[in-house]
């Protein structure tokens, strides 16, 4: 038996980057996946292939909006209606609006925390709610960052909603441990994906992997393999975790000394 | 802040030990200067004098139990009781992890670790005994983030931060408070020869949000805070004081930033 078999999971942000892996991945490993995004080209798009590839009826996809409560219930009442349940559920839906925090805009501010603090709230609730209602334990991921443990510069809201995920992720876990419902979060580096465009100059492609003691930058599947391993059996006794996998650059702090080292 | 009060301070002799014993002093208190260097603890000493307050010298080995047993009977006997100590004693010997001679870690270790505790015990079976006291240990950003090359330096600095937090946790009850503060990179005796580079003194300002190395000064503020009533209800908890320099790896990617601009911080 795979490790997913008759597991059903839930993407959100699931038409790319770690989201995309993650479902592909999922369903290699023996389960099925309900893709959640607001891209329906990409999206679809996925959900073709992983069809294609693992064959038809694995992979559905559906367009929702983590910021909708009506869109994140949608979303259970599909994957129970299509796959008999929900067991597991990654919460990788964000959306980017970098500035200084001198300069933010209310706007940009409630764009970031409405779709990745809010959303990852929604839709754990929705999913959790089904689980705890229907006695099915679950293993439910949101998708912080290093960025979420060390305020990330110049990127607007993203810093402090990620370190809010970590806390909601262990709220979660606290709540309903009793359930057998385990809640985690990840913590990614550098990590290349569509959202970090930015990590196709060969330049920042370079320093990003430089500042990381690994040496490389991380690939959707260095993520997508923590996740699985979170939504797995393995994982049984660990809740309320925040797993950094970010090749050691949140430690690495001592590494960037500038000029000649002491000797 | 500490008027009246009786303060230990391992590792006074200089730096930011020797900058607590003064601040310490001007804030009221009679100070014990605790270590190995007669010759510069003789000079704290006068420092602490010259701030109106009494001054003990003990000379000791933080590693060795009769010392630090010795060190709390001597401040007791001269003054009468210990309401605070401050653990900054410490031997820097770096060196790769794989090359890195158990004699070398060792030394770290003993000095840095286990005196810290045999320390921490000898005067906290006063303040036990009083119901009352604040121990502070000086660890480092290199406790919290691991400082590659230092050694068993960092190894040694976690521990002490997680020390710092069993005082707190075993004592906090009975009275007696621990703590621990995380010094980033600064400019003492001990670090000197490093920073006389001007290479290396200027990368080291760089690496930091706030643009430059600190002061011991600034250490011993924190340090005066937590042993002071003012803390009362701070306890088994680690204070960064490093112009920001443990949270700032974000701030270290070489290359062009997002964006196709290099970012500054600074600016505006």
């Amino acid at each position: 038996m795979a490790r997913f078999t008759d597991k059903a999971c839930i993407v959100t942000g699931g038409a790319s980057g770690i989201g995309a892996k993650t479902a592909e991945m999922f369903v290699e490993q023996g389960g099925k996946v309900l893709i959640g995004d607001v891209d329906d080209t990409l999206g679809e798009k996925v959900a073709d292939e992983i069809n294609s590839k693992f064959g038809a009826g694995r992979a559905i996809y559906m367009h929702f909006d983590v910021s909708n409560l009506d869109d994140c219930k949608a979303a259970v009442d599909r994957a129970v209606a299509e796959f008999g349940g929900v067991h597991c559920v990654l919460n990788s839906a964000i959306k980017m609006a970098p500035g200084l925090l001198k300069d933010l805009s209310l706007e940009d501010w409630n764009t970031v925390v409405t779709v990745g603090l809010t959303g990852t709230f929604l839709m754990t609730q929705a999913a959790g709610r089904w689980m705890i209602d229907n006695e099915v334990p679950g293993s439910i991921v949101a998708v912080s960052s290093t960025g979420g443990l060390q305020a990330y510069g110049r990127a607007g809201a993203y810093s402090t909603v990620k370190a809010a995920v970590i806390m909601l992720a262990q709220h979660f876990a606290i709540e309903w441990g009793d359930h057998k419902v385990r809640v985690n979060s990840v913590c990614p580096g550098h990590t290349e994906t569509p959202l970090t465009a930015y990590l196709q100059d060969p330049e920042i492609k370079k320093g990003r992997g430089e500042v990381t003691p690994i040496g490389r930058v991380a690939l959707p599947v260095d993520i997508a393999n923590g996740i699985l391993f979170l939504f797995s059996d393995e994982a049984d006794y660990i809740t309320a975790t925040a797993l950094d996998i970010d090749g050691g650059l949140t430690k690495s702090v001592m590494n960037h000394l500038p000029g000649r080292k002491w000797k | 802040m500490l008027e009246g009060k009786k303060i230990i301070v391992t590792g006074g002799a200089s730096g930011i030990g020797r900058a607590t014993c003064v601040l310490a002093a001007r804030e009221g208190a009679d100070v014990a200067i605790a270590d190995i260097n007669i010759e510069m603890a003789e000079e704290t000493a006068e420092m602490v004098r010259a701030e109106g307050k009494q001054a003990l010298f003990v000379e000791m080995d933080t590693s060795k139990k009769a010392d630090a047993l010795r060190m709390a009977d001597e401040t007791v006997k001269a003054f009468g009781t210990i309401d605070g100590l401050v653990c900054s004693a410490i031997k820097m010997v770096p060196g790769k992890l794989e090359e890195l001679p158990e004699e070398d870690w060792d030394m770290v270790m003993d000095i840095g670790l286990k005196g810290y505790f045999l320390c921490a015990q000898a005067v906290g079976r006063v303040m036990l005994e009083n119901g009352s006291g604040s121990i502070v240990f000086v660890s480092s950003i290199g406790g919290v983030q691991a400082y590659n090359g230092a050694g068993a330096y960092s190894v040694c600095k976690a521990g002490a931060i997680m020390l710092g937090q069993l005082v707190g946790v075993e004592w906090g009850g009975r009275g007696v408070r621990g703590n621990t503060v995380c010094p980033g990179q600064i400019r003492t005796p001990m670090t000197e020869a490093m920073f006389v580079d001007p290479e290396i003194a200027a990368g080291r300002a760089a690496v930091v949000p706030m643009g430059r190395v600190g002061r011991p000064e600034e250490i011993a503020e924190a340090n005066v805070f937590l042993l002071s009533d003012r803390a009362s209800y701070v306890n088994a908890d680690f204070m960064q004081v490093d112009g920001g320099q443990a949270e700032s790896k974000m701030m270290h990617t070489p290359g062009r930033s997002w964006g196709g601009k290099k970012m500054d911080y600074n600016a505006g």
